[in-house]
């Protein structure tokens, strides 16, 4: 009967045969590992894989792993200024302005507050594979180059992860993120402690130092390690370290002032002046900073930023950085540059109980800013403004004056270069309000740390979700 | 009667190889990549707030003005 039955539907069994076949066959739904993915052989192809990244963060592409977001970039740069307080929000232009950012939890409660930690993910994941697998051609200069940019990359993105997904050092659950240092694609590993990410990057970057890089055609110079050193360890509070590299990188490239330091901040793209760095140094016409200040200048700086720049058109940056009316002039940028080791630099003498260094390095900087510069004494700095966000410093201390405006300086010289939101959340994570559109907008102490992607927590329940957030929307 | 739900399989079959073209081809509101965390509302302006307000906005013009 059944063999009856077959020969009378043969063509039709035919024809499910062919189609089971054609299904078993579908590489996506059935694969197994490598999951579509091959692991390259030749030194050109690990070569590809770390070009693209480079060529990444200097924004000739986009790439498949958004390597830009190391460093930010000029386009989220912008964005993250406008979730602080240098600028002012009740005064945006509307609806001119309507696309401005204006509270972080406009950021935090949507999938882009998962998009920093997959996308450093990716990083990291890309660096395990080579350097996990490359072998031949790892001893050539090539090779040694291309492993130790991969230590660079790797340790810069788990800084990264440091910085956004976890608390400020010294409070809170003190948890790290998830490390991963080999290719395994069903790994789930949890939460590390933030000790140990911090090690996971210092050891990266540590390691990078033993490899030669040629600057001509690689980002991370010598110079650029020690800088993302000195960045690494004044994050966490281990001042000695930050600024013994800190310091090196100020000896090689100096302080510059008036035209110099003019001509470099008004450089749209390339790197200019002492800039170490520069993501976004060919810059796409979407990042471009006279695209990006289009939008940006319908909201004005805020009274408690301009007000800082005392000796107004004496302080080249006061005319620089904004016009009469307030509105940004001050070209995006980011990257390493040496103001700011110079500033960790002077940060780390006062924590390391040399105020003397500290007052005087503050003198130095500020007479490379201010024509006929008056010299603070301990007695003639400004008092502490006690109606400012910050009122602490990263260890919890009160201000004190030299303190207040050493802090006051950074915030002024880097304005626009993605540092004030990350100096808010290091000196005690301020809550503050704004007004927008009508309504009052509260940055509350929990939003200085980014949440892990919920899905990921979905995939592995071990995973602890960082405080404050609670409620999934789906 | 046979012939017919033999071919309704193979439609069936069809039917589901043509749309199974990629493993994350979901829409979007139901990935798990979509999720999201619900923050703080915000709140109606008190009384301090719009005085707040306009103490911004007076010093600000104060001062371009000038």
């Amino acid at each position: 009967m059944m063999m009856k039955f077959f020969r009378n539907n043969k063509y039709l069994y035919a024809t499910l045969f062919v189609v089971t076949l054609v299904l078993s066959s579908c590489g996506e739904f059935l694969d197994i590992k490598p999951y579509g993915k091959t692991i390259p052989e030749t030194t050109e192809d690990y070569n590809a894989l770390v070009s693209d990244m480079l060529l990444g963060i200097e924004s000739a592409n986009e790439g498949a792993v958004r390597s830009d977001m190391l460093f930010l970039g000029n386009d989220p740069v912008g964005n993250i200024e406008q979730y602080c307080d240098n600028m002012e929000v009740s005064l945006t232009e509307l609806p001119f302005g309507r696309n401005l950012r204006y509270y972080i939890g406009t950021f935090l409660g949507t999938i882009s507050a998962s998009t920093y930690y997959r996308e450093y993910y990716r990083v990291i994941s890309r660096c395990n594979i080579i350097l996990d697998n490359y072998k031949d051609g790892r001893d050539t200069d090539e090779g040694r180059q291309m492993v130790g940019t991969c230590y660079v990359l790797r340790g810069l993105a788990y800084y990264q992860l440091l910085r956004m997904y976890c608390e400020p050092a010294g409070v809170g659950s003190q948890l790290g993120v998830p490390i991963v240092t080999d290719f395994d694609m069903e790994g789930k590993p949890n939460r590390s402690s933030y000790e140990d990410t911090f090690k996971q990057a210092e050891s990266d970057l540590l390691e990078s130092l033993n490899y030669t890089i040629d600057e001509k055609v690689n980002l991370f110079s010598m110079d650029v390690r020690k800088a993302l050193l000195a960045r690494l360890y004044f994050w966490v509070g281990q001042f000695k370290e930050a600024k013994l590299y800190a310091d090196e990188v100020v000896k090689s490239h100096p302080l510059l002032s008036g035209e110099e330091y003019g001509n470099m901040e008004k450089a749209t793209d390339k790197l200019a002046g002492n800039m170490l760095l520069r993501c976004d140094v060919t810059p796409r016409n979407t990042h471009a900073p006279s695209y990006l200040n289009e939008s940006l200048v319908a909201r004005p700086l805020s009274y408690h930023y301009v007000k800082l720049f005392a000796e107004k058109d004496e302080d080249i940056r006061y005319t620089l950085y904004f016009d009469k009316k307030r509105r940004n002039k001050k070209i995006h940028f980011s990257g390493i540059r040496t103001a700011e080791m110079y500033l960790i630099s002077m940060e780390c003498a006062y924590h390391l109980g040399d105020t003397g260094e500290a007052l005087t390095m503050l003198n130095n900087f500020r007479a490379h800013r201010i024509s006929d510069y008056t010299p603070y004494t301990m007695e003639t700095l400004p008092v502490v403004d006690e109606t400012e966000n910050i009122k602490v410093d990263c260890t919890g201390a009160k201000l004190t004056p030299l303190m207040y405006a050493i802090l006051n300086e950074r915030r002024k010289e880097l304005y626009l270069e993605g540092d004030r939101f990350f100096e808010l959340k290091r000196n005690g994570r301020p809550e503050f309000s704004v007004i927008y559109n009508g309504l009052k907008y509260t940055t509350e102490k929990f939003m200085y740390t980014f949440p892990l992607p919920p899905s990921d927590i979905q995939i592995n329940p071990a995973i602890k979700q960082n405080p404050g957030y609670v409620e999934i929307l789906y | 009667m046979k012939k017919i739900s033999i071919i309704c399989l193979i439609i069936l079959a069809m039917a589901g190889l043509t749309s199974c073209q990629k493993t994350d081809e979901l829409a979007p509101a139901k990935s798990s990549e979509a999720l999201k965390y619900k923050m703080p509302e915000p709140t109606r302006l008190t009384d301090q707030d719009r005085q707040k307000l306009q103490d911004i906005e007076k010093e600000y013009n104060e001062s371009v003005n000038k």
